[in-house]
């Protein structure tokens, strides 16, 4: 499954995904890794870097395959009443309760996600800066977003501010003449600009993260 | 919290679009994954992965391997005799459904 005559590159990212999928059903950890493999395999290291672009975090797999297992297991009485067919035991060691399944770890929990989602929508409230950017660690520090969310919802409120500090240089410029004025700012675009926009942007963002993360944990 | 109507709603489906597209043609899985995440019918292929094996599970699907040009055999998934049952059940009731919510909620007036 991992050939030695592929890239490094395809040979780490079997090695990290096969390793964030523990505690997935042996069967289906079985599965995902050799449906990579076989994807990845004979790809030269720039096409492979490309597939595992567009795979993602194996750690967010790894999420996914874990939620998708519980969920599974959770509905898969209601289908068997509908076919008539026993329950899987492929599926069997992920079913919660008392057995020997391993305990997920704390950043794909759902109160994991409340706080993240808290501290990025109010953390500019509570603690100035620092507690947005607190969230936005525990962010980075779950497999629950991939890497294009956590950059869109790291980047976005400075994104805004740029944006709308372009506008008003635009402005100025069509006005006077020139970008920088002796006036140069006027403290109502002081506000706006480096305080409301980011804050409304920030709080937009943390909606949006916790509206994703609650549908991975459920 | 709002509850993600959409989430929801894929979750009560992406089974049988995954039975549809494999009535098509036997399909391994990436190509599966690259369908339904292009779709945003799964987030990623971590959760194919589990579908297909409930499904393998309740002999909906079968699986066979098959030499590809480059590279390992692929490990193909097929629809068998009682996924199409299931799928033509599932298309029976999907119509008059959708019918039937369209005629509480109405069209969007835009």
């Amino acid at each position: 499954m991992n050939d030695a005559s592929d890239p490094q590159v395809v040979r780490s990212y079997l090695a990290q995904l096969d390793s964030a999928l523990a505690g997935v059903p042996a069967d289906v950890r079985r599965d995902i890794v050799a449906g990579v493999a076989e994807e990845l395999s004979g790809l030269d290291a720039a096409a492979a870097a490309s597939r595992i672009e567009q795979l993602g975090d194996p750690a967010f797999i790894a999420a996914e395959a874990r939620a998708e297992a519980r969920t599974g297991s959770g509905s898969q009485s209601d289908a068997s009443a509908t076919t008539g067919m026993d329950a899987p035991p492929a599926t069997a060691p992920s079913s919660p309760g008392p057995g020997s399944a391993p305990k997920p770890p704390a950043s794909t929990q759902r109160w994991y996600v409340v706080v993240t989602a808290l501290l990025v929508d109010f953390g500019f409230f509570v603690l100035p800066l620092a507690g947005w950017v607190l969230g936005i660690m525990l962010m980075w520090s779950s497999p629950l977003w991939n890497r294009r969310e956590k950059l869109y919802i790291t980047l976005a409120p400075a994104a805004a501010a740029t944006l709308f500090g372009l506008i008003v240089a635009i402005v100025q410029f069509a006005t006077t003449g020139r970008i920088f004025t002796p006036t140069g700012l006027s403290s109502w675009n002081f506000v706006v600009g480096f305080g409301v926009i980011p804050i409304a942007v920030a709080i937009g963002t943390g909606i949006y993260l916790s509206r994703r993360g609650w549908e991975r944990t459920a | 919290m709002t509850v993600d109507v959409g989430s929801q709603l894929r979750k009560g489906v992406v089974e049988f679009c995954i039975l549809g597209l494999l009535e098509r043609a036997p399909l391994y899985g990436w190509l599966l994954s690259d369908a339904l995440v292009s779709r945003g019918m799964i987030a990623s292929i971590g959760t194919l992965y589990p579908i297909l094996s409930r499904l393998r599970a309740r002999g909906l699907v079968s699986t066979y391997d098959q030499a590809s040009e480059a590279g390992p055999a692929r490990k193909y998934y097929r629809l068998t005799a009682e996924g199409t049952s299931q799928l033509a059940t599932f298309r029976g009731q999907w119509t008059p459904f959708t019918a039937a919510v369209e005629s509480f909620i109405g069209k969007d007036p835009l």
